[in-house]
């Protein structure tokens, strides 16, 4: 996902003077690169691993280590929270808080709270179902907070942006996020209140707008539910991305306690699984360049959702060291090369066909129902495609040939095509198909093809007089392996020139195998 | 004497002077052609050559049709009495008609006036239209109605020159023939000779797909680097395509709007059972119903997670083959691309190993400059993007993923948490630098003229 951080913006957060090369760069090799530069506009693109990286805060505590203005485990003030809550909800049962005071946003600032919200909400949020966010501003709120069910009807508040009070119900059918997240809830909907009973949001819907935060907001109340575990990780992003404008972070029940997670990881299966030669001083060192801490263990700050293990911590080890400083080597198994039978196989029938004056062709095995048609429909279709176009598999190469030829009318002829591909019958199979247009393109001249090119690479088939959906009567041939013959003259009418085609099997063939 | 032109002084010994019209059948060669072989004569002194342009009225497509089937607004009046709506298509016709007076509008009603009206100056012209002079100033009534066109043809006439009447036309011989080498028949015979410069029909070889041709370069740096080829069903289930390779069951890559979904199922391997506990352990839930999903598959690495499972390591393994993803097609999507994919699995394989295989790798493809950076992908752990350096633009361009398989993906797989190094890219991007596409579409046009015409690198 792209987000989007102003330069100077992010200059002021960094413990040290940067110049924007170094900032694009430094993005890159950690693994956020940049998408686009546009004036001091940074469009920088975050990868779902590193969510916490998401606004210029985030990004600010990662460039600082990774450029060396600040390393080592993050540090952040903590404050006794006075703020109480108790929980209940079955809609949302994963419930998170936290408060952060003292911190002062800029209206850049605030748009950018709002911006990782929102992609927080659309990425791993799952649009809001297994996560929403809250932020709300503290001072406007009396705690003790209540999270709790409400029938629809009782729910009563004005929700952010609108002019007057509005029943739940009514939020639901007539506020634009109302009817966009209307099926997370039910009769009942989970409500935020405070002692004074005033309903701060109903998430993940919506929040109210007594207690919405802008630029003059010190004290910050944050919530994260959901339907799965990690709102405190959520909340914990939140608050100390909050905690980089100079807040203080306050505990609340439930919510994160903000201690690191320790992760013991053995130095030798650090160098063996990167190829580095490290000792202890070293690995702490580049450790701390990715904010994490090192005292034997690692210490993980309560922001960062990707480290699962040991292979998570070599990660962050190998970008410390630097990607493009590894030297490269390749391993030392000794091993030779093996291509595929068929696919040896499809490039003799190639290159026969080739030395026949044959040009082949590329095309989708996807197509439209349209150009099937004519071979009485497709076997199968894929139920979901964007477009028409690519909305079923073929079951001949030859449908999709003809309109090949029907394009190229104005390239001179005789035009000689092939394609080596698949079909789904509705199985996959393998296929080779050719075509021959000219004046006069015949039976006998598609035949003398076939002939040679089977009788080049395998024992002939026995060929007998058939039927064909694309054939003419009594000018085609079948046989176990495939058809040959003169294409009916209701399609090749539409090209004003006679054709003759051939779709064989390849793996009907009857092979003769190299001694050596 | 080319033999067109010793053709044509021949029939003009005859004549002594004629128009290129009238030589069209004898010749086999329409008037333009007869003009640039007496051009050339002329040029030479045998003959002189005078343009003529003749101007000649003719009906109109439209004309025809009128002086065959009737008048239109004649025509209309078989139709009446309709309803003016009705006649919508009509318009133009009911706009002389009503010029005329042959009909009226009452209320919404067109009735007609006439039934038989007398015979109009516009049928009169046409009936004979054979006899009209271009100064008649009547011509003016058709010509309004886009009746009738006047059309130029032009014509040359020939007269031979004194020294063209005393020439000695003799024919060269253009084709050889067998005839020609019996009994030293060719001794006697004068020969034509021929420019490089003549043109000639174009001559076409038989080639290979620009898509072929990068697929077996590809190949071949894979095969010298001792890997084995291999390759898998492009149908498949959610759980080659995604479960067994980390990715969650509700995230965002398997929803329909990326993936392409086919009606059935496909029943779970044994190993699915282990992957399913991986997936509880981390995201707390499974569906066995999700799992069994019939789609086409998004990459190549739903083919290589099988592949584990039959591999014994250490093993190096290779593909090239179609993914399918359901984007909207544009100059850098396709709905159907190639994929090439690589896997190492080796126990003493390590990141070092995957950068030293990725240099190795794009050096050897003629990737001038590549540059390895952070990634992300579900299934791998370390990961990392390839870049290739875009000397006339300046900047870097992605062009790959790399990556060591996640010991959550390869312990169910393999039955044991050994490195495997992987890495894959778009086959057309491959394609597209070397032939300067810049359009995806392009190599799947089917263009014959510039399939036929491209430029072979070697």
């Amino acid at each position: 996902m792209i987000i989007e951080v102003s330069f100077e913006e992010l200059s002021k957060l960094l413990k040290t003077k940067v110049t924007l090369e170094q900032v694009i760069k430094g993005l890159d090799m950690l693994g956020t690169p940049i998408d686009d530069v546009d004036g001091d506009l940074l469009r920088v693109e975050v990868f779902p691993n590193r969510i916490d990286m998401l606004s210029p805060e985030g990004l600010s505590r990662s460039l600082d280590g990774f450029l060396g203005g600040e390393t080592g485990y993050p540090l952040w003030k903590m404050k006794p929270s006075k703020v109480e809550a108790s929980v209940s909800s079955t809609i949302r049962p994963f419930v998170s808080f936290s408060t952060v005071t003292g911190a002062s946003l800029s209206e850049t600032a605030v748009q950018n709270l709002m911006q990782m919200q929102e992609k927080l909400h659309t990425t791993v949020g799952r649009d809001r179902k297994k996560f929403s966010i809250g932020v709300y501003d503290l001072d406007l709120i009396k705690p003790p907070i209540v999270f709790k069910e409400l029938p629809l009807k009782e729910i009563q508040f004005r929700p952010l942006d609108e002019n007057s009070d509005m029943t739940g119900k009514e939020i639901l059918e007539s506020t634009e996020k109302g009817k966009k997240y209307a099926h997370l809830v039910g009769n009942m909907a989970p409500v935020l209140m405070d002692d004074s009973k005033r309903i701060l949001s109903m998430p993940p819907i919506i929040n109210a707008d007594f207690c919405k935060v802008t630029s003059n907001t010190t004290n910050f109340l944050i919530d994260s539910t959901g339907t799965s575990e990690g709102t405190n990780q959520m909340v914990a992003i939140v608050a100390t991305a909050l905690a980089r404008r100079g807040g203080s972070i306050g505990v609340v029940m439930p919510g994160p306690t903000y201690l690191p997670r320790r992760i013991k990881v053995d130095l030798k299966y650090l160098k063996k699984i990167t190829g580095l030669e490290i000792n202890k001083g070293t690995l702490g060192r580049l450790l701390e360049k990715m904010r994490l801490g090192y005292d034997g263990d690692i210490l993980v700050p309560p922001y960062r959702t990707d480290i699962f293990g040991p292979i998570d911590i070599a990660e962050d080890l190998a970008i410390a060291y630097g990607y493009e400083k590894f030297e490269g080597e390749l391993s030392p198994t000794y091993s030779t090369g093996k291509p595929l039978k068929s696919n040896e196989l499809n490039n003799e029938l190639r290159k026969l066909l080739v030395g026949f004056g044959f040009l082949e062709l590329k095309t989708f095995m996807l197509t439209s129902p349209k150009i099937l048609k004519l071979s009485g429909g497709y076997k199968l279709k894929v139920n979901n495609s964007k477009s028409r176009e690519y909305s079923a598999l073929r079951q001949s190469i030859l449908p999709g040939m003809f309109d090949v030829l029907a394009f190229n009318k104005n390239a001179d002829y005789p035009q000689r095509v092939f394609e080596v591909g698949s079909v789904f019958t509705p199985d996959e199979e393998p296929r080779i198909a050719g075509m021959i247009a000219h004046k006069n393109s015949s039976f006998s001249e598609i035949k003398s093809v076939v002939d040679r090119l089977v009788s080049t690479i395998s024992k002939s088939p026995e060929w007998v007089s058939g039927e064909h959906p694309f054939f003419m009567e009594g000018r085609v041939a079948v046989s176990d392996i495939g058809v040959y013959g003169e294409v009916k003259l209701d399609i090749s009418e539409k090209l004003g020139v006679p054709i003759s085609a051939f779709e064989i099997n390849p793996r009907k063939l009857s092979l003769q195998e190299r001694i050596l | 004497m080319h033999p067109s032109e010793a053709k044509l002084m021949n029939l003009l010994k005859l004549a002594k002077t004629a128009k290129a019209s009238q030589l069209v059948n004898k010749l086999d060669m329409n008037v333009g052609v007869i003009g640039r072989v007496a051009y050339s004569l002329s040029e030479k002194g045998f003959l002189t050559l005078e343009k003529t342009e003749e101007s000649k009225l003719q009906l109109t497509k439209e004309g025809k049709s009128v002086k065959k089937n009737g008048l239109p607004e004649r025509l209309l009046l078989e139709l009446l009495p309709q309803p003016l709506e009705s006649l919508q298509k009509d318009r133009l016709a009911l706009n002389w008609a009503l010029k005329r007076k042959w009909v009226e509008i009452k209320g919404n009603n067109v009735t007609a006036v006439l039934k038989t009206p007398p015979k109009t100056r516009e049928e009169t012209l046409l009936e004979k239209f054979k006899e009209l002079k271009f100064e008649d100033p009547e011509l003016t009534l058709l010509k309004k109605r886009k009746w009738v066109e006047t059309k130029k043809t032009i014509d040359y006439v020939l007269t031979l020159t004194d020294e063209g009447k005393t020439t000695s036309v003799k024919e060269k011989v253009t084709q050889v023939t067998p005839d020609m080498l019996m009994g030293k028949k060719w001794k006697t015979l004068d020969f034509q000779s021929f420019s490089p410069n003549t043109s000639v029909p174009n001559f076409y070889a038989g080639r290979f797909h620009p898509l072929t041709d990068t697929i077996e370069k590809v190949r071949r740096v894979f095969l010298d680097m001792g890997f084995t080829e291999s390759e898998g069903p492009y149908i498949t289930s959610s759980f080659w395509c995604f479960d067994s390779l980390f990715v969650p069951q509700d995230h965002p890559a398997r929803e329909m709007q990326d993936t392409f979904y086919l009606d059935g199922t496909i029943d779970l391997p044994p190993v699915a059972e282990k992957v399913a506990s991986i997936h509880e352990q981390f995201w707390g839930n499974w569906d066995d119903e999700e799992s069994k999903k019939k789609v086409l598959r998004t990459h190549t690495t739903a083919v290589s997670a099988k592949i584990l499972t039959e591999t014994k390591p250490p093993a190096k393994v290779f593909q090239i083959g179609r993914s399918f993803r359901n984007e909207t097609v544009d100059y850098k999507h396709g709905a159907e691309f190639y994929q090439v994919e690589g896997i190492v699995v080796d126990e003493d394989a390590n990141f070092n190993n995957l950068i030293g295989y990725l240099k190795n790798f794009f050096g050897k493809l003629g990737v001038p400059k590549i540059r390895i950076r952070p990634g992300y992908f579900p299934y791998t752990e370390l990961s990392a993007e390839v870049d290739v350096w875009f000397e006339h633009k300046k900047s870097w361009l992605e062009l790959g993923g790399a990556g060591i398989f996640r010991p959550e993906v390869v312990k169910p797989l393999l039955g044991e948490d050994i490195p495997v190094l992987a890495w894959g890219l778009g086959l057309e991007r491959i394609a597209m630098m070397n032939y300067g596409i810049n359009d995806f579409r392009e190599l799947y046009k089917s263009n014959l003229k510039t399939l036929r015409n491209r430029r072979s690198l070697i």
